[in-house]
């Protein structure tokens, strides 16, 4: 029998390491972060909802693992940016100068926000959560989902200078 | 009707339900600065998508070890029906070191040691039940003046290290604190001022931090749990704490 479970989540650990990233911006951070959400989410397994996204029950368990750190730790480290391998973008050298201008406007529009607009962000417009999912994740209503994506949006627009 | 950016946001993601997009589009038909905002909310998420594209894979070190972590798990949901109850520790443990382990298992590991403390009655019904060391006037003046993030060393291979300051849901100033004796035995606590003293509500024995430091996060869900249940508030500024704290002199 295969196990869902476990492929799934090894197939959701870029994602997991990305929202991870966006949190705590440090690589190594973001790595711990991944393997102790994987660690509760194999000693949870049995509570999770398999009629429910995998994804939004593991940006949970990660976000409440970031929270828990950055709770005791009041020593950052050497910060970096959200992309922490940035020559990764540069795919294929042939990609139009003002699309990847475009890019580095947006990653740096992201680094910017505060961490709360990032963190909205990042699970409905990067990881396509619904607002619902999101709220869940956040553990806020939706109705504050939805006003803090929307300041955060208008404020990634001002910046990137969408008009 | 007003139109909120809320709703334009969620017309533009698909959020909304049929009427609810029907009363944004014959807003929008009237008034084009609406469409504009609605786009500009499109827009920002076709910026991000791309900006972000597909996550980059991990490192196949990180991948290899919660692989490990499932095979470990897969085994031990395969354990022959005969072991019964009996949970396979030594394969967990080979994959999951001991200050990850999850709560439940940390907790488990505290009372075995006989060292658990659980004083929800505002500590007057302590009776003998006391907290080994947590009464000291050092560690009681050390609450009231250590600002949070810093660690105060007591002496004696003792120290204690202010984690936050909050109010409870009853408006009680309260601290949440590490006291750590000999490098190993650590007690994570929280303590509530009452009158002129303050009352430790809440305490437990936790993992130490491993050699690099790294605080282990799973065996603190029980203190999440009691700071929900006692509505307590976001953790104070440095500037607010400052405050409440020298208003306690």
């Amino acid at each position: 029998m295969r196990d869902n479970f476990s492929e799934n989540l090894v197939a959701l650990l870029p994602n997991l390491r990305r929202f991870a990233l966006s949190l705590c911006r440090r690589g190594d951070l973001a790595d711990d972060l991944v393997q102790i959400t994987a660690e509760r989410a194999f000693a949870a397994r049995d509570r999770f909802d398999p009629a429910s996204r995998l994804d939004a029950w593991l940006f949970r368990i990660l976000r409440n693992a970031w929270i828990d750190h950055a709770r005791r730790t009041t020593t950052r480290g050497v910060t970096v940016d959200i992309h922490d391998t940035p020559e990764a973008l540069v795919v294929d050298g042939v990609r139009h100068t003002e699309a990847v201008l475009m890019l580095r406007k947006t990653e740096a529009a992201m680094a910017e926000l505060p961490e709360d607009h990032r963190e909205v962000i990042m699970l409905v417009c990067v990881e396509e959560l619904s607002y619902r999912e999101a709220a869940d994740v956040l553990g806020v209503p939706i109705g504050t989902v939805m006003s803090r994506l929307a300041r955060a949006r208008l404020a990634l627009a001002e910046k990137v200078g969408i008009k | 009707m007003g139109i909120s950016d809320e709703m334009l946001m969620a017309y533009a993601d698909g959020e909304l339900t049929a009427s609810e997009a029907a009363d944004v589009e014959r807003a929008m038909a009237e008034d084009e600065t609406l469409a504009e905002r609605a786009a500009v909310f499109a827009d920002s998420r076709t910026a991000l998508k791309r900006a972000f594209g597909a996550a980059p894979a991990v490192s196949a070190d990180l991948e290899a070890r919660i692989r490990a972590m499932a095979e470990a798990d897969a085994a031990s949901r395969q354990a022959p029906v005969s072991q019964g109850n009996v949970i396979d520790l030594a394969s967990r443990r080979r994959v999951v070191p001991f200050w990850q382990m999850p709560a439940a298992a940390a907790i488990a590991l505290a009372i075995g040691a006989g060292s658990v403390w659980l004083v929800t009655d505002g500590g007057r019904t302590m009776g003998g039940l006391e907290i080994a060391g947590l009464t000291d006037p050092s560690i009681t003046d050390a609450l009231t003046t250590l600002p949070s993030g810093d660690r105060l060393d007591l002496g004696g291979g003792m120290s204690l290290s202010a984690i936050a300051t909050f109010q409870d849901g009853n408006g009680a100033l309260c601290r949440e604190f590490e006291h750590v004796r000999g490098g190993a035995d650590r007690v994570v606590a929280v303590a509530c001022r009452a009158g002129e003293a303050w009352d430790i509500r809440f305490a437990i024995a936790a993992a130490a931090p491993d050699a690099a430091g790294y605080s282990p996060a799973s065996s603190l869900e029980t203190l999440d749990a009691y700071l929900t249940a006692t509505e307590a508030g976001a953790p104070l500024s440095a500037e607010d704490e400052a405050v409440a704290l020298g208003a306690l002199d």
